[in-house]
Formats: C-alpha cells, sequence, structure tokens
C-alpha cells in the first residue's frame, strides 16, 4: 500500500509466481469493482457500477442493462460483455443473456438440461442448456465433458 | 461448419440411444409375441426409427431460451408425435397389426415405458444438479462476504 497525493489514479501491481484460482478471484473482484458501464435511457447518460447489474440482454440488435428495477441501453455488444467481465461473477446464461451470479436466488431445472434462475429482484432467466456447464465451472462443480 | 457439426453430433448421440432402446424393447416384445431369434431386418428398421425419433428431438432446438410453458408444449408435442411416427413405422414393418388387442396394449405399454424411463432419467439427473446448483449458489456467496 503506497498512499500519496502525488498519484492521480489508482494503480494496482499483482506479484507472482503463477496465477492461481485465488488470484484469479482477486483480479475478477477488482475488475469488477472498478467495472463501470455506460447506460442510456432516452437520451439521458448514467454510470452504472457493474456490481449493480443484473443481467444484460441483446434483444433485437439492442443491448440492455437490466439493474434491480431499472432498465438501460448500451452500445457494448454482448461478446464484448462477456470478454470485459470475463473472470468475474458474470455468465453467458444464453445467446441472448450474460447474467450475474451474484444476483441470483435460486435455480429451478426445467427440462432436457435446462435451468431457470429466480434473481434477487423475482425476475427469472433461462440457462440454455450449453451454457449450463459453464455456469456449473463457476459454481466450483465437476462438469462432464459431452 | 461448426453449427452443422453441432447438429450432426446432437443427431449421433440421440441416435445411439434411441437405437439401445428401441433394440432392447423389440427384444422384449419379440421375445413375448414372435420368433426368438432377433431378424436382420429387425436392426434396419430399428435404426430408421431411432433416426426419425432424432429427428424429432429437434423440436427442442431453439435459437433462443426456451422458456418453462413452451418447454412443456413442446414435450407434449414431441411425445404425441413420436408416438404416432413410431406407430406409424411399426405398422408399415409390420410388428403388429390392431387386430390382437394383446400386442396393441404391449406394443403402447413398451413405447410409454421407454419414454417414461428416458424422462425420468433426465428428470432425476436435472432434480439432482438443481440441488447441487443450490447448495453451491450459497457456498459462492458465503464466499464473496
Amino acid at each position: 500500500m503506497d498512499e500519496s497525493l502525488l498519484y492521480d489514479e489508482p494503480e494496482v501491481i499483482l506479484r507472482c509466481r503463477e496465477l492461481d484460482s485465488p488470484l484469479r478471484r482477486v483480479i475478477a473482484a477488482i475488475r469488477l469493482v472498478n467495472g463501470k458501464l455506460i447506460g442510456r435511457q432516452d437520451t439521458v447518460s448514467h454510470v452504472i457500477d457493474a456490481e449493480d447489474v443484473y443481467y444484460f440482454e441483446s434483444v433485437d440488435n439492442k443491448v440492455f442493462i437490466y439493474t434491480q428495477k431499472l432498465v438501460y441501453e448500451t452500445s457494448l455488444r454482448l461478446y464484448e460483455i462477456e470478454s470485459r467481465f470475463e473472470d468475474t461473477d458474470f455468465f453467458r446464461a444464453s445467446k441472448s443473456v450474460v447474467a450475474n451470479i451474484s444476483k441470483i436466488a435460486s435455480f429451478q431445472a426445467v427440462f432436457n438440461g435446462r435451468f431457470e434462475a429466480r434473481l434477487l429482484n423475482g425476475e427469472k432467466i433461462i440457462i440454455s442448456r450449453q451454457n449450463v456447464p459453464t455456469l456449473k465451472q463457476k459454481l466450483g462443480m465437476k462438469v462432464k465433458r459431452s | 461448419m461448426k453449427k452443422q457439426l453441432g447438429y450432426i453430433r446432437k443427431f449421433l448421440m440421440s441416435f445411439t440411444s434411441v437405437f439401445t432402446c428401441v433394440i432392447i424393447a423389440s427384444t422384449i416384445f419379440i421375445r413375448l409375441y414372435s420368433n426368438p431369434y432377433l431378424p436382420f431386418k429387425l436392426i434396419a428398421q430399428a435404426a430408421i426409427i431411432a433416426a426419425v425419433s432424432s429427428v424429432l428431438n429437434f423440436i427442442y432446438y431453439s435459437e433462443h431460451p426456451i422458456s418453462k410453458k413452451s418447454m412443456i408444449i413442446r414435450t407434449t408435442i414431441h411425445f404425441f408425435l413420436l408416438i404416432s411416427t413410431v406407430t406409424g413405422c411399426a405398422l408399415y414393418f409390420e410388428w403388429f397389426s390392431f387386430e390382437n388387442n394383446g400386442v396393441v396394449l404391449t406394443f403402447f405399454g413398451l413405447l410409454v415405458a421407454v419414454y417414461l424411463i428416458v424422462w425420468l432419467m433426465n428428470f432425476l439427473g436435472d432434480s439432482k444438479d438443481e440441488k447441487i446448483m443450490n447448495q453451491k449458489l450459497k457456498e459462492y456467496k458465503a464466499r464473496q462476504k
């Protein structure tokens, strides 16, 4: 820790022999804390904390940011969001949704390997079968290779 | 190309499991009502039924996430289409005729039993996963605090 008025922007330097799983989590947490997004509502732009995002959804070539109660539009593409928040709490739930695990209250099996996630605000999103292994991996479950 | 290979993979996976189930069910059926030795023709017929059944599995395919309600509708459609298609094939292959009630009942019984076993196995597997995932979610959130 080096606190001084000389610095304008905070800088984190991590020195390690090997980037293991706990360290990846630390990096992910830093990324998420610093993760700010610009979301538009009509013509007004808002700065949104990534931690407050419940999920991102792509509808008709537009990407929307869903927070607890509000919806914003973003210029980011879903794949950009996915890569930007790689190793964080975000995961690809389906072709059109990237969701935040920390905003999920519970999971419910639907049929045929699909799951429904109930979010903390009561909303429900579908996790498609091909994305279930990624989610399981994030949760620390063993994933069978199919 | 990747998408097409995915379709082929899905088809082959489904084909293998359905083919196995059809052979087992047919063996029981033939043991009860016909020659105890499996004719070669039956293998080809079972393969045709497995192929048709595997194509029907694409009812579950969708570019967009399928809601719970839509899944129930698709499963119901799939069930009836599968039963009617397999019955049609079996009639065409002269596996049975509607003259003998016992044979008809056994055929439908086996068909429904195979469907239910596959469905039940999937359901039990998903329910087990659901339980573990909810437990892991709690642990995940506890680690974050």
